[in-house]
């Protein structure tokens, strides 16, 4: 035993803890060391000295029994309980488990979309229902700071809109529950059939939770997407990384391109361009006969096209078609339902919904058609209808500005500013395929407009929706991509390649927010596979367009294109484009997140 | 009279306490004639101030009587009541009010023994050697100061100290050495007395 363990046993040994030999060894120890023996002492001294203290007697002043029992005597009997049992505190626990779900569905209740809210790929159930027993535990165990703690991080989770980075995806209409960019999902985009599909179903039903089912839908999914196995998948994407054609260069050449079109900025596509050309009659006559039907709607919906071209620069000439049909037209007349995509109109169930009331119904003729059959009878504007692989097929090359933009409360601006920072989006060469392991019902629409910052780009904005009743509540929908030159632009910037959607039956639609390249878009643009089990109900497909939405798409755009130039180098005169664009919508539908991009655009553009 | 056994005394609280818990305010006088004394010298010890010791006093009782109808006989009432004591003042250091009291005080004892110079007092374990060290127990943390009240002052076994604190026996053990290391340091630091002997 050396000195310093010695020093530090001296407590120990002045209480008399240490065994005998242990206090022989010291007492050696000490007993040549002056050092150590003051130090001893001082242990010795403090100790006898506590003890002289605690014999001390302290003089106890009766008087406090009389003020105690004056005190007593005016408090309340104590209540006799019996000490809690097993049953008690089970008890207790369900209460604690039925507190916790009446709030979250009060908090579910106040806010339909909270269901959707994610946290990267874990369900809102999830996270409720654990949370739910953090609050159990916590009554049961009488720990309500804990319970306390769960229940605010589970309204917090329900309720911020602006979530941070973890919530990909949460925003209030799209209902994104994994977006994960490329680069982190190469082997998992390919499989997305098996992984994909399987969390989506554990997250939305039950029904498609079980294990046959999970199996059937990714059969089902494989067979009718054509996809082949995740190896064969991975072969195929490493190739495409190997091609010469990168994302990056796209990406650049997209910038490129943008720059060079900066003064064509606003100008609306061209009448003799070759897809206005090809537009129609009956396609705009129905465009138009929407937009009449749209503008009588308590929503106000107006012409898409007056809208938009209202907000270029260059003003363009209304089609003369499409003036003439909003001439004869009354405000408040409804639209004839227009045809239903490969089968008889008859079958098919309208809507429920005011806002496609008056479109038709695709039903099961979306299965057995080959050809995708054109919504508006042509195939070049912007056309809808089942594709080749029994499945719906969107499709683009549309002229921009007279094809219908989805009536549709859009917040595109507002989930892309809540992440401003995030402007990591790239080009795909992928095409998008849309599958669901859902049966039909699904209500889709879809817009297009040309981009208004770039004449080479053109937006789309594309709805789905449950629209049956009789389905299930909730089902997920697979996303994934092919088709060049045609990103997402989401709530986080990114460009995601595969990702889960969930669609709340009777809901509002969800809605995503496409951009592609013009050049070379002329066929579908994303294939959108149901289920097995097709009704009669089918594909309801709504073309309709409003003044807001024209406003969120031309702010989308600005809020795209201020991302590119975060990354190029900084083009005051771009950015100046942009800041217009931005204010000319903050008139119309403003809001602290537009204001806030603005003030930010302007900070960049040196304003 | 005859000395009651532990199983006797028990047997009679649980009697008082459901005659108090049936209405009868004043069977709790009682309690408060057996181990007032206990509760107060237990308060003493730690606050040493008999105004706010008398206070607390009040509050040990008072919340005793609310709490009564849970004593479950498992321990001792004494021991029952010495917890109460202790964490009523646990919550008294922890309370703003000590801690604000306290910096004035460090600031005034600073002051006085400035003054005080060199007036020695060569008397070990005089009054103020004792006072010096009762204001370095105060300066403890409560866990450590209630650890030398209890075994050290009250003279309570480690296992008594463990029940009424409700933590084992070898943490009173742990909680009693740190303490006893911090009283020396603090002591030897501070006290006149510690100059004398380190010289």
């Amino acid at each position: 035993m050396n000195r310093e363990v010695a020093r530090r046993l001296f407590p120990d040994y002045v209480r008399g803890a240490l065994d005998e030999d242990v206090r022989q060894r010291i007492d050696d120890l000490v007993a040549n060391d002056e050092a150590l023996r003051n130090e001893l002492s001082r242990y010795h001294t403090i100790e006898r000295m506590a003890r002289e203290i605690g014999e001390q007697p302290v003089e106890f002043p009766t008087e406090l029994v009389d003020r105690v029992m004056a005190r007593i005597s005016a408090e309340p009997l104590p209540a006799a309980t019996s000490p809690r049992t097993k049953a008690r505190t089970l008890l207790w626990a369900l209460i604690g488990c039925g507190v916790a779900v009446l709030i979250v569905m009060v908090l579910l209740a106040l806010d339909s979309r909270a269901m959707t809210i994610t946290m990267k790929g874990t369900p809102a159930l999830t996270l409720t229902a654990a949370f739910g027993l953090f609050a159990a535990y916590s009554v049961a165990t009488r720990k309500y700071r804990l319970g306390t703690a769960a229940l605010s991080v589970c309204f917090v989770l329900l309720i911020v809109r602006e979530a941070p980075d973890i919530f990909e995806g949460f925003d209030g209409q799209k209902r994104v529950t994994d977006m994960t960019l490329p680069q982190e999902r190469r082997g998992a985009d390919t499989d997305y059939a098996r992984t994909d599909s399987s969390k989506s179903d554990r997250s939305t039903s039950p029904e498609v939770s079980s294990p046959e089912m999970k199996r059937k839908d990714r059969a089902q999914v494989e067979e009718e997407t054509n996809v082949p196995h995740s190896e064969d998948l991975r072969a195929v994407e490493q190739k495409k990384r190997e091609s010469p054609l990168h994302e990056k260069e796209l990406s650049d050449r997209i910038a490129v391109e943008s720059d060079k079109k900066s003064d064509e900025w606003g100008a609306p596509p061209s009448s003799a361009s070759p897809r206005n050309k090809e537009i129609p009659d009956s396609a705009k006559e129905d465009s138009a006969a929407n937009a009449e039907q749209q503008k009588s709607d308590s929503r106000s919906i107006t012409s898409p096209a007056a809208k938009i071209g209202a907000q270029k620069k260059s003003e363009p000439a209304p089609a003369p078609e499409k003036r003439r049909h909003q001439e004869e037209r009354p405000g408040n007349k409804s639209v004839e339902p227009q045809k239903p995509l490969g089968a008889s109109a008859g079958a098919a169930a309208p809507s429920q919904t005011e806002d496609f009331s008056s479109e038709p119904v695709l039903r099961d003729g979306y299965s057995e058609s080959n050809n995708a059959p054109s919504f508006g009878g042509d195939a070049d504007s912007a056309s809808f209808g089942a594709a080749d692989d029994e499945g719906a097929s969107i499709s683009a090359g549309a002229k921009p500005a007279e094809n219908g933009i989805l009536r549709q409360r859009q917040s595109a601006s507002s989930e892309t500013l809540g992440k401003l920072q995030a402007c990591t989006w790239k080009i795909s060469d992928q095409e998008w395929k849309v599958s669901t392991t859902r049966k039909g019902g699904v209500a889709i629409g879809y817009a297009a407009a040309s981009s208004p910052l770039n004449d080479d780009r053109m937006l789309v904005l594309v709805t789905l929706r449950l629209d049956d009743p009789s389905y299930p509540r909730t089902a997920a929908i697979h996303f994934e991509s092919s088709v060049s030159g045609l990103r997402l632009i989401d709530g986080a910037l990114n460009e995601a390649r595969s990702f889960r959607v969930s669609l709340q039956n009777e809901k509002r639609p969800m809605t995503l927010l496409f951009e592609i390249l013009d050049e070379g878009t002329q066929g579908k643009i994303a294939t959108i596979t149901l289920g097995d089990e097709r009704t009669a109900d089918g594909i309801d497909v709504k073309r309709s367009t409003s003044a807001t939405d024209v406003d969120e798409i031309r702010f989308a755009a600005a809020v795209s294109e201020y991302c590119s130039l975060l990354k190029a180098p900084k083009n005051t005169s771009k950015l100046t484009e942009v800041l217009s664009v931005a204010r000319s919508t903050l008139k119309s539908n403003s809001g602290p997140l537009r204001s806030r991009f603005v003030n930010e655009v302007a900070a960049q553009a040196g304003e | 009279m005859t000395q009651l056994t532990d199983e006797d005394r028990m047997r009679r609280e649980l009697e008082i306490i459901k005659t108090v818990l049936a209405g009868d305010r004043e069977a709790f006088r009682y309690f408060v004639d057996s181990y007032g004394p206990m509760v107060h010298a237990l308060i003493m010890r730690q606050v040493h101030d008999q105004v706010l010791a008398k206070d607390l006093f009040q509050d040990v009782f008072v919340r005793a009587f609310r709490s009564l109808a849970t004593f479950k006989a498992q321990a001792k009432f004494g021991t029952w009541i010495a917890r109460i004591a202790i964490n009523v003042c646990h919550s008294y250091f922890e309370s703003r009010t000590y801690k604000s009291q306290q910096a004035s005080e460090e600031l005034s004892t600073e002051l006085a023994q400035a003054v005080a110079g060199s007036s020695d007092d060569e008397q070990p374990f005089s009054e103020t050697d004792i006072e010096t060290l009762r204001e370095c127990l105060g300066k403890l943390k409560s866990h450590y100061r209630e650890a030398v009240v209890l075994c050290l002052l009250e003279q309570k076994s480690y296992r008594e100290a463990s029940e009424i604190l409700e933590i084992p026996s070898g943490t009173i053990g742990s909680r009693l050495s740190k303490a006893l290391v911090l009283l020396k340091d603090c002591f030897f630091g501070t006290s006149r007395i510690s100059k004398r002997r380190r010289t």
